[in-house]
């Protein structure tokens, strides 16, 4: 146990050879020790038969009074064992029917005696010395085992360092990897901070701008004539708007950092709701609602869902001219999926868009001078919606409206998932 | 016609003995006690003597067993036999006697002798001891591991309560003595000399027998006898004569002179036995 504890802990270079060696060493040893001893008793138990045949043909011949037939049977079978050292075969009387002596250098040496009984009243002892070497065929399947202990070791030694080698590579992969993420991370992490302080410490000149142009406003308006007011409220406008801008700013660098909470999420009331409130905000209480099937509760972070539909249905109100316009709220399940959409007979986005317009501060272009907003709304829904590891896309005919499809999670989201869709009724719109 | 009888009748003898002077070959028989292939190997020297000598072709037969080999030179279907003492005993019983060639001198001793044994430590030391004992004979056909000692134990009156069997060699016999299986057995000399430092003693010998021997046909002429029996009696004088007899036997000193009367105690011996019903 010592050894063995000793072999594990053992980081030298010379200790580990040293004790599989031993080891090999060991096994090696007692294998052919064991093969030794199995040959030895094989041995016994081959010459023992053949010393019980040879007395069925003793007794055979004594008993037939062949007496001289008998001692050829005996001559013949020591002679040509060479393992016999000697034979006596000695009568009741003590005379000694059959003596053999052969002298020779095998070492193990085997004693076996048998009482021969023939007619009436006769009888033979056999006494019979065998001497045999097992050294040459033991050292022959220690030789052989040798080699194949060692191809073993080598097929072991090989997987291992394969092992060893795969292992070190997929340790190094793995660091490589963990740095970049740790870098990626941190990147991204100074990039929230940059863009904090910068939002953050923007806020406060911008707010002394805007006052001073409403104190100049309020306290130096009749000194201003034509073009002059016209600078005013022109500072005051985009003032006001690097404001909103820089809130949405404020407002997208802390996305990342919220934590998501888990509850149930009745979508019919929250859409309804959401609704209700945009059009008290908006003033459009036209516009009308549509939800063709009951929406399903969903486990969720109320507030990440809730600001998903909200900037959605804040686009569908906002960019909307139409004199009745509508807004549908549904769901498609393709392939046991869940893809959720908002349509609206609104504006439209021209294709060559569709992808633009996820990027910040990017808004439909044949609106941007009329319709208010940052242009951030859809850029922070692509990155809450990105954080839930969902996906958003669109499509929409310029002048007719505009479909968004989303996802909330992986699970729900269709290995075809932009064309899974199931296409609606040309009538729909 | 009378005047013509006795010229037919030395055409037809002028004819026979035409017949043995030419170059027709003669037989030689073996009498089977080994593998007919090691009995041609061993007489093949002593032939091929024979062959040279008389400018005859000799061919050797080995007889199936015992009992054709005695038919085969009792019916004079060959012209010279080698003949165990037994054999020719019995062949002389069956077809009358044949002439005489020449007997072995083994180790210079033209007899041999069995030896009824018992190991050292056994309690008998004499033959009247084995009563009911357990006795070991070789071969039921063999002289000397078998019929003589059987005459022996029969003249001792121990048949009866006899446990005997038979072994099928004298080597047998000895290991079985010796292992303790059997109380005695039989076995010729140089068997018993061979086993007795391993503990074996002998508790009778057998009579003095005479040894294997040489004879030929009845028709064989005269003169052709006379030739080979001095052809034999002289092969150890002859330049590689100890080699023609050490073929057949290393034992073998020489030939010597032999007549029919040299095997009458076994003859006795045979005659005691088959009246005994053996």
């Amino acid at each position: 146990m010592t050894l063995w504890t000793s072999a594990k802990n053992s980081r030298t270079i010379w200790q580990r050879p040293f004790i599989l060696g031993l080891l090999f060493a060991c096994l090696n040893g007692s294998l052919s020790l064991w093969y030794y001893q199995k040959q030895l008793q094989q041995r016994q138990e081959q010459l023992h038969q053949e010393v019980t045949l040879v007395t069925q043909f003793l007794r055979s011949a004594l008993q037939r009074g062949q007496y001289q037939n008998a001692r050829q049977i005996l001559k013949l079978w020591s002679q040509t064992r060479h393992e016999v050292s000697s034979l006596k075969a000695i009568a009741e009387n003590g005379y000694t029917f059959f003596t053999y002596e052969r002298s020779h250098q095998f070492t193990e040496t085997v004693l076996i005696t048998k009482t021969l009984h023939y007619g009436y009243q006769g009888q033979l002892d056999l006494q019979i010395t065998f001497k045999f070497d097992l050294t040459t065929p033991t050292l022959i399947f220690s030789f052989w085992l040798s080699l194949g202990l060692l191809a073993a070791l080598g097929l072991i030694a090989l997987t291992w360092s394969g092992t060893l080698y795969r292992k070190k590579n997929r340790l190094e992969k793995q660091s490589v990897q963990t740095q970049h993420f740790n870098e990626l991370q941190d990147s991204h992490q100074q990039l929230e901070d940059f863009a904090y302080i910068i939002s953050h410490d923007l806020k406060e000149p911008l707010r002394k701008l805007h006052q001073c142009s409403i104190f100049l406003n309020e306290e130096y308006t009749h000194q201003l004539q034509g073009r002059g007011l016209t600078c005013l409220e022109n500072i005051q406008t985009h003032s006001g708007r690097m404001d909103t801008l820089v809130d949405s700013l404020l407002h997208y660098s802390q996305l990342g950092n919220i934590p998501l909470q888990h509850e149930n999420i009745p979508l019919n009331a929250l859409i309804t709701n959401i609704h209700t409130s945009l059009s008290q905000d908006f003033l459009q209480e036209h516009v009308t609602l549509r939800i063709p099937q009951p929406l399903p509760s969903i486990e969720g972070d109320l507030i990440t869902v809730e600001n998903i539909f909200r900037n959605l249905l804040k686009n569908a109100f906002q960019y909307n001219d139409k004199p009745t316009p509508w807004i549908e709220v549904g769901y498609q399940t393709p392939s046991d999926s869940l893809i959720f959409y908002i349509r609206d007979n609104g504006i439209g986005i021209p294709v060559s868009q569709h992808k633009t317009i996820f990027q910040i501060f990017r808004r439909v272009s044949s609106q941007a001078h009329t319709a208010s907003g940052s242009g951030t709304g859809l850029t922070m829904l692509k990155r809450i919606i990105d954080r839930l590891h969902g996906k958003l896309w669109l499509d929409s005919i310029p002048n007719e409206g505009c479909t968004f499809y989303f996802t909330l999670s992986p699970e729900t989201t269709p290995q075809n998932w932009p064309e899974a869709i199931i296409p609606f009724p040309a009538e729909s719109i | 016609m009378l005047k013509i009888i006795p010229f037919i009748g030395i055409l037809l003898l002028s004819s026979h003995l035409w017949a043995d002077n030419t170059s027709s070959p003669l037989t030689l028989g073996i009498h089977p006690y080994l593998n007919p292939e090691v009995l041609k190997k061993r007489f093949s020297p002593l032939a091929d003597h024979l062959s040279n000598q008389l400018q005859r072709p000799i061919n050797i037969q080995v007889a199936n067993n015992y009992a054709e080999h005695i038919r085969y030179i009792g019916t004079d279907q060959l012209d010279i036999a080698y003949m165990g003492p037994a054999s020719y005993v019995q062949m002389i019983a069956e077809y009358g006697e044949k002439p005489t060639l020449a007997c072995l001198e083994v180790n210079h001793r033209t007899w041999f002798q069995g030896v009824i044994i018992n190991r050292q430590d056994h309690p008998a030391n004499e033959l009247s001891d084995l009563q009911n004992a357990r006795f070991a004979f070789g071969d039921p056909h063999s002289t000397m591991s078998h019929l003589v000692p059987r005459y022996m134990l029969m003249e001792a009156e121990l048949v009866k309560g006899l446990n005997s069997r038979f072994l099928g060699s004298h080597s047998n016999v000895a290991e079985a003595v010796l292992m303790g299986d059997f109380d005695a057995g039989a076995v010729k000399e140089a068997v018993f000399h061979a086993q007795k430092a391993n503990g074996l003693k002998a508790l009778a010998f057998t009579p003095k027998l005479s040894e294997h021997l040489f004879i030929t046909r009845s028709t064989l002429p005269t003169e052709l006898i006379k030739r080979l029996r001095l052809m034999l009696q002289n092969v150890h004088q002859q330049p590689g004569g100890e080699k023609i007899l050490h073929a057949i036997k290393p034992s073998i000193t020489r030939l010597m002179p032999v007549k029919s009367g040299d095997y009458d105690n076994l003859m006795k011996i045979m005659h005691s036995l088959q009246q005994a019903g053996f």
